[in-house]
């Protein structure tokens, strides 16, 4: 049994990357809140002896419940409906010297092909390896190695790769 | 873009974090998950099983069950093939050489009987009155003997007999 202290550093440690995730998988803010906690609660029942779960199984649910939403129309029409405000919330980590740097990879991230974006965001900052990647997005790891690749050839040339390079 | 400029690529990305969820979020979250602890350590302290003798857990009874029915499968129709083979190897039996000719009955084809009188004398005794009487005595062997040609038995039993009879004496 896990204590509470290793549940507290658990979403401390875990819970960015999750509602990273959350927010690119749902339109809506407080959608994303509900998917991560939803999951979060889920995956944690499913462990026998009540160990905090592992980042790709919270992964997996969180997309899977993801899909399940988007096939409600209620829920659809009210996240075309708060659209509008989607950008409002920042992806990335926005302190004063990062703030043009995160703002240009989230546009950059958000131009992305939904397969890529799943990939990087699990292999970047989930911290997932191909196999996990697999496992939580049924693909095969061959499929999720050559997305990433592709997914970063992307990403950067949506970035503009003459002013990422300079900026390095 | 060679590996090189992936790998640094790479790096640049992940010095940018996620943003740091809200305030809100995170206790939510935290006192969430808080609650599911505290929740599953009192079922913990509740479901905790006493004590208990050895009891057949759900596998091994599946495992069980399983041998089982497959010994079943085959030794239903085991059993009928060995019935039916049984019976035609019983229906083609030479006739008398079964084992049912034992408890058949001899069927005596010849049945000799005799009679043998081995000894034969007189004895005179006296009745409480004081009156004599004479008693003729003959020892008798019977013999019954009965074949059973077709089976090659032969039966035969041989029973003395005696025959005493009164005699008036005025016969004489």
């Amino acid at each position: 049994m896990a204590k509470q202290t290793d549940w507290e550093r658990w979403v401390l440690d875990h819970a960015p990357g999750l509602l990273l995730f959350a927010r690119q998988q749902s339109r809506c803010e407080a959608d994303a809140q509900d998917l991560v906690q939803e999951a979060v609660v889920e995956a944690w029942q499913r462990q026998a002896d009540g160990a905090p779960p592992p980042p790709a199984l919270v992964f997996a649910t969180i997309r899977r419940r993801a899909v399940d939403w988007g096939r409600s129309q209620d829920r659809r029409a009210a996240r075309e409906a708060a659209a509008h405000a989607e950008t409002s919330e920042c992806w990335f980590d926005s302190s004063i010297e990062d703030r043009d740097r995160s703002r240009l990879i989230q546009e950059a991230m958000a131009k992305l092909h939904e397969n890529y974006r799943e990939v990087v965001t699990l292999k970047t900052w989930g911290g997932l390896t191909f196999a996990e990647i697999a496992g939580a997005l049924e693909i095969p790891a061959n499929t999720a190695a050559s997305r990433y690749r592709y997914g970063l050839e992307e990403l950067r040339k949506a970035m503009g790769s003459k002013r990422f390079i300079e900026s390095l | 873009m060679n590996d090189n400029e992936l790998e640094r690529f790479e790096a640049h990305l992940r010095s940018v974090g996620p943003a740091r969820p809200p305030a809100g979020f995170l206790e939510r979250l935290k006192s969430e998950t808080m609650a599911l602890v505290a929740e599953r350590r009192a079922q913990t302290a509740i479901a905790a099983p006493p004590a208990q003798p050895e009891r057949t857990t759900a596998p091994e009874l599946f495992a069980w069950s399983s041998w089982l029915s497959l010994v079943l499968r085959w030794l239903v129709p085991a059993t009928a093939v060995l019935v039916v083979g049984g019976i035609i190897w019983r229906a083609n039996l030479p006739v008398g050489r079964g084992p049912e000719t034992a408890g058949t009955p001899v069927r005596a084809d010849d049945v000799r009987i005799d009679q043998q009188l081995v000894s034969t004398f007189d004895t005179v005794e006296l009745l409480p009155s004081g009156e004599p009487v004479r008693f003729r005595c003959r020892e008798w062997m019977d013999e019954v003997v009965l074949r059973d040609s077709r089976r090659g038995v032969e039966v035969a039993r041989r029973v003395p007999r005696v025959d005493v009879t009164p005699v008036p004496f005025e016969t004489y």
